[in-house]
């Protein structure tokens, strides 16, 4: 039998992935996304042709599949959820855009919700940090946190008042890969506790790829009034400062008189 | 002018405030307590300096002092004590 390639595929479907996903790539049905862009702009397509959307996209080359396959439907049809959108930048505390590294948040149930992960392969955890076929695991984590970020900015804190969300702790566990294919993230809220200076939520992430549990992440956090934090975070600071200050005049201090190497 | 019991009376005050809506157990103060066991994180300790700049107009731990250097509550009133009083000298 020859060798196939990912372009010798069946036409029926394809999997658009980012084509920094180099190795990912040589599995047949996938297609880096600048040449099913190339081919959709031509109308070069086989017609009933069935495109999934895989992980790495920009939203540009989102939005230009979406604009095409309308153009070139029914020749050519997205495949169910459809063309993914990010969730809102501001929500997930991002500056930039490409960073944002899940869909819009929905609500399934009492204190759970559920995102899609949507990478671009611009993200800052991706751009220099990529081996293998898989999605790494630091990816998925800072995914994870701009998720849980997400939930309780929509649906938990309220007011106009300014607040930093501060890490208490992060336990992680991935039993299986996540390749750059659809992938979603559920949220289940553990537990809620409010305190004088904030909420405190622990709470578990699963990732899953289709039916498959891929990861599961644990953590706990505080959603902490902006002047508190400042605050500690300044008295922190200087004591640090201090400390060090008084190590390194430590350090340079003259020896005493007894204490001369003979 | 606020006196030193003045002072240290407010400081005690906050404290216990703060300890009891954490749900902790309030107690009569009397300054030897240390500072790290009576139950204030560093994030309710912050708090406590917020609420104390806002009653007294000052914050010893913007220059004068570091937190290491207040070890009990009678240290942590006394760093108000003496920042009220050299602000005082200085406006004089």
């Amino acid at each position: 039998m020859s060798r196939s390639t990912a372009q010798s595929v069946s036409p029926d479907a394809v999997i658009a992935v980012g084509d920094r996903f180099e190795d990912f790539l040589v599995n047949r049905g996938t297609v880096p996304v600048s040449d099913l862009l190339a081919r959709l702009r031509s109308g070069d397509i086989p017609d009933g042709l069935t495109v999934g959307i895989g992980q790495g996209l920009s939203d540009g080359e989102l939005e230009e599949i979406r604009a095409l396959a309308d153009r070139l439907a029914p020749a050519v049809t997205v495949a169910k959820p459809g063309v993914p959108e990010r969730a809102r930048q501001r929500l997930t505390h991002k500056h930039d855009a490409k960073n944002v590294l899940i869909g819009p948040v929905g609500q399934t149930g009492e204190h759970r919700f559920a995102a899609d992960l949507v990478l671009d392969q611009q993200v800052e955890v991706l751009e220099d940090h990529l081996t293998g076929q898989h999605i790494p695991a630091i990816t998925l984590l800072e995914a994870a946190r701009q998720f849980w970020t997400v939930v309780t900015e929509q649906f938990y804190v309220t007011g106009p008042d300014r607040t930093r969300f501060v890490i208490g702790s992060v336990g992680s566990t991935f039993h299986s890969f996540v390749f750059p294919l659809a992938a979603t993230l559920q949220y289940e809220l553990l537990e809620l506790t409010r305190t004088p200076v904030g909420p405190v939520f622990k709470c578990r992430i699963s990732i899953h790829h289709g039916d498959t549990l891929a990861s599961v992440i644990d953590a706990e956090y505080r959603v902490i009034p902006e002047p508190f934090s400042v605050k500690q975070e300044k008295i922190a600071a200087r004591q640090a400062v201090s400390a060090e200050l008084t190590r390194l005049r430590e350090q340079s201090a003259p020896a005493m008189s007894g204490d001369r190497v003979a | 002018m606020l006196t030193t019991t003045d002072i240290t009376a407010t400081v005690h005050e906050r404290i216990n405030a703060l300890l009891k809506e954490d749900g902790k157990p309030v107690r009569l103060l009397t300054g030897d307590e240390p500072l790290a066991r009576i139950g204030l994180s560093s994030l309710l300790l912050a708090r406590l300096i917020i609420e104390l700049e806002a009653e007294f107009g000052a914050d010893p731990f913007e220059e004068d002092y570091v937190i290491s250097d207040v070890r009990t509550v009678g240290a942590l009133a006394d760093a108000y004590v003496e920042t009220l009083a050299n602000l005082a000298a200085a406006a004089a």
